[in-house]
């Protein structure tokens, strides 16, 4: 099964998408900012990791910029509810640092999934 | 009589006063030394009553009171500068005497009379006096520059008539039941005139009254406030603007997690129930609203005013075109578009798209006012000059040349209530559907972005007139000399250390400034951007530091390189956890912060932001020196 790993300061938030992704067929774990997530994946590395942009400890984009550069394989969607400015300011820069999907929050489920299919290459059976 | 005693002809004649008197003839009979050289009398004239009362311009005044002394037998009377009194004559006919008072301050007191009155006549406040029936009995200039009217037509009529205006009657009830009692009345008086004529008065009314107590005049003193309470209100509006702008950019974010959570969970919940349940089309409508409540939170981003973008120079002349035929299509046949646009007005530095949004949003305004009944949109553009006084009321703005946008429509207009709040976000006189009040209040966002300024003017059933300036850009004139610095050469592009352990950043911020324009030396250890700092600590005009590295953290590093240049401007970038806040930084001696995570408009603001004040400082301890 692909896992994937949610990584939002948000608890209800990450619940949600859990449980979205979940009734999608996926093995899905939570992190609650950008440290804990990179605890996790250096312990198993999952296929994706889905993360929030504005969290406390460590942010998304350094997060993205670390996941890049130690696991190059790990894809990311990186979604933000917006920035100090404007609403989609961080997801250009999460797209630059290599995150492979950018979403504001928020997302349309079938838009979400579909991306995520993309990324892991349809789903399994 | 005894010898020795003075005569009293001798106490008269040389009394230190002047004092004489007068027959019923208004003859002067007597008069003593004082009086003779004050009106330059002889004796030989008075002896052959040959003085009238009436021959001298200063005691005019007192014809009426001594006639009325003799007709109605009034033992006493006072005029200023005179005492009177009636000598009733046992053998002779009746006389009046005069004591002339203070006079040898007499042509003093007329100057300073003159002097006060030539106060009262050029005075700003409007002065009017009235007297115990509330007849007019004086009004002075600036009464009648405010109403209009020539004030010789005042006299006689009733306080209470203010020609062209209206006031509510039961201020002057008020003020009048004071003045009869005897008491000062303070107040505003507000005078409603033509629309956006109102004129606050701020009152003072004094009574009057005679040696019995009773009310024999009154006078009201009255500033026209209106202006400073037009300042006031504007200012009030520009801070309420301000402050929704900055909630609405604060909230916004925490606002869309919210509505993501919303509308996961009810889409999720959709799964769970059957497709031909009431509950399945209920949580659609859930559904609905959240989409409705997103698509509300980026247009409320749109109008806050931290929604900033890349400017260009652009002529608004040109947008004008473009946005007029977005429009035309919308517009029925009823509604004629006419354009006065002065192709020579300068440029300004603007958001295009932010631009087309004003011009669209005003047009549409104009267009949902004459709805009904059609008319003439007109859109004009030229370029102005304004004034100190002018922008005055806008605080922040400067004088200089704008370019003016006018967008008038022939429509319903507004009354000054509904004028007030125009720019109120959510305030809307339209139904549901036509909008949902946040087009004025986003254009004054975009225009306050632009550091422009807006102006509505309405009246009902007239139309409504929009003023938009924007400050033009001007020619770009030689930098004030400073003492030659490698740092601040314009010539030579300005040279960055940027340090971030994160190679990925530091591959961004690399492309991100070098297109920008700046020069980048980027390393991502701490440890070997000082060595490279240190080796040529001139070589550099900016230095941008992560705050979380290995090796050296980000304050740690900017106290290093400060030790070697104390001028150096140092950027410290930061995630919002960690315990550093701005103060924090500056005690560090860094110029300035930037939120992580960096994006590129930001960090860029920040660097000219560290390099200016950088120059600021050297500057003045030049100066200082």
């Amino acid at each position: 099964m692909r896992s994937i790993l949610v990584v939002d300061d948000d608890p209800q938030l990450r619940r949600m998408i859990r449980i979205t992704l979940e009734r999608a067929g996926y093995a899905v774990d939570e992190a609650e900012n950008g440290a804990v997530a990179m605890h996790k994946v250096r312990a198993q590395p999952p296929d994706l990791v889905i993360t929030d942009i504005v969290m406390p400890h460590k942010e998304g984009i350094e997060t993205i910029a670390e996941l890049k550069r130690d696991h190059p394989k790990v894809k990311v969607i990186a979604i933000s509810g917006g920035g100090r400015i404007e609403a989609r300011q961080y997801l250009g820069v999460a797209a630059q640092i290599g995150a492979d999907k950018t979403f504001g929050k928020p997302v349309e489920r079938e838009l979400l999934l579909a991306a995520v299919e993309e990324l892991l290459g349809g789903r399994e059976p | 009589m005894n010898a020795s005693m003075p005569s009293s002809k001798q106490v008269l004649e040389n009394l230190s006063v002047p004092v004489f008197t007068v027959s019923t003839g208004l003859t002067v009979q007597v008069a003593n030394r004082l009086a003779r050289e004050r009106f330059g009398w002889t004796r030989q004239a008075i002896s052959q009553n040959a003085v009238s009362l009436l021959s001298e311009p200063e005691l005019l005044c007192l014809e009426p009171l001594i006639r009325g002394m003799f007709g109605e037998r009034t033992h006493e009377a006072g005029a200023a500068g005179f005492a009177l009194s009636l000598l009733e004559g046992e053998t002779a006919s009746d006389a009046v005497a005069v004591t002339v008072l203070d006079s040898e301050n007499k042509a003093a007191t007329a100057r300073r009379d003159a002097l006060l009155a030539a106060a009262i006549e050029q005075s700003d406040e409007l002065v009017l006096v009235a007297d115990d029936r509330g007849a007019v009995r004086y009004v002075n200039p600036a009464y009648q520059k405010t109403i209009g009217q020539p004030r010789t037509q005042r006299i006689g009529r009733s306080w209470k008539e203010w020609p062209g205006y209206e006031v509510d009657p039961r201020r002057f009830d008020e003020i009048q039941a004071a003045m009869f009692s005897g008491e000062v009345w303070k107040g505003d008086i507000i005078l409603n005139g033509a629309p956006g004529a109102r004129v606050e008065l701020k009152s003072t009314f004094s009574p009057v009254r005679d040696k019995k107590g009773g009310l024999t005049h009154f006078i009201g003193v009255m500033r026209d406030v209106s202006r400073e309470s037009d300042l006031e209100r504007q200012l009030n509006q520009v801070q309420k603007m301000q402050a929704i702008g900055t909630l609405a950019g604060g909230i916004a974010h925490d606002f869309n997690n919210i509505l993501y959570s919303i509308l996961g969970n009810t889409d999720l919940t959709l799964d769970d129930v059957p497709k031909d349940s009431p509950a399945y089309e209920n949580l659609q409508e859930v559904m609905k609203a959240g989409r409705r409540a997103t698509d509300l939170v980026s247009q409320i981003l749109a109008f806050s005013k931290q929604n900033e973008r890349e400017r260009a120079p652009l002529q608004l002349q040109s947008m004008i075109k473009g946005a007029l035929k977005f429009i035309r299509g919308s517009l029925p046949s009823t509604i004629e578009i006419r354009q006065n646009v002065d192709p020579r007005c300068g440029t300004i530095l603007a958001q295009p798209s932010q631009i087309h949004q004003v011009i669209v949003n005003l047009c549409t305004n104009a267009y949902h006012a004459m709805r009904a009944q059609g008319g003439v949109l007109e859109v004009a553009v030229s370029e102005v000059v304004l004034d100190e006084g002018f922008v005055a009321s806008h605080p922040g703005r400067k004088p200089g040349r704008y370019a003016k946008l006018v967008v008038r429509d022939t429509g319903h207009g507004m009354d000054a209530v509904t004028l007030d709040r125009v720019f109120e976000p959510y305030f809307s006189t339209k139904e549901r559907e036509v909008g949902v009040g946040l087009g004025l209040a986003t254009v004054y966002g975009i225009v306050s972005n632009h550091d422009g300024l807006i102006e509505v003017t309405s009246a009902l059933a007239r139309g409504t007139t929009v003023n938009v300036y924007f400050p033009l850009v001007e020619e770009k004139k030689a930098p004030p000399k400073q003492a030659p610095r490698a740092s601040t050469s314009p010539d030579r592009r300005r040279r960055v250390l940027f340090v971030d352990d994160e190679a990925a950043i530091v591959r961004m911020a690399c492309r991100v400034l070098e297109r920008r324009g700046f020069e980048v030396l980027a390393f991502s250890d701490s440890l070997e951007a000082y060595e490279s700092f240190a080796a040529d600590p001139t070589g550099f005009d900016v230095v941008i530091t992560d705050q979380t590295m290995p090796h050296l953290t980000g304050t740690q590093l900017a106290k290093k390189i400060l030790e070697l240049r104390p001028d150096m401007p140092v950027v410290l970038s930061t995630g919002f956890s960690e315990d550093l806040d701005e103060q924090t930084v500056k005690a560090f001696g860094i110029q300035q912060f930037v939120m992580k995570p960096i994006v590129p408009k930001e960090l860029e603001k920040a660097i000219h932001e560290a390099i200016d004040s950088g120059e600021d400082d050297t500057s003045a301890s030049e100066r200082e020196g």
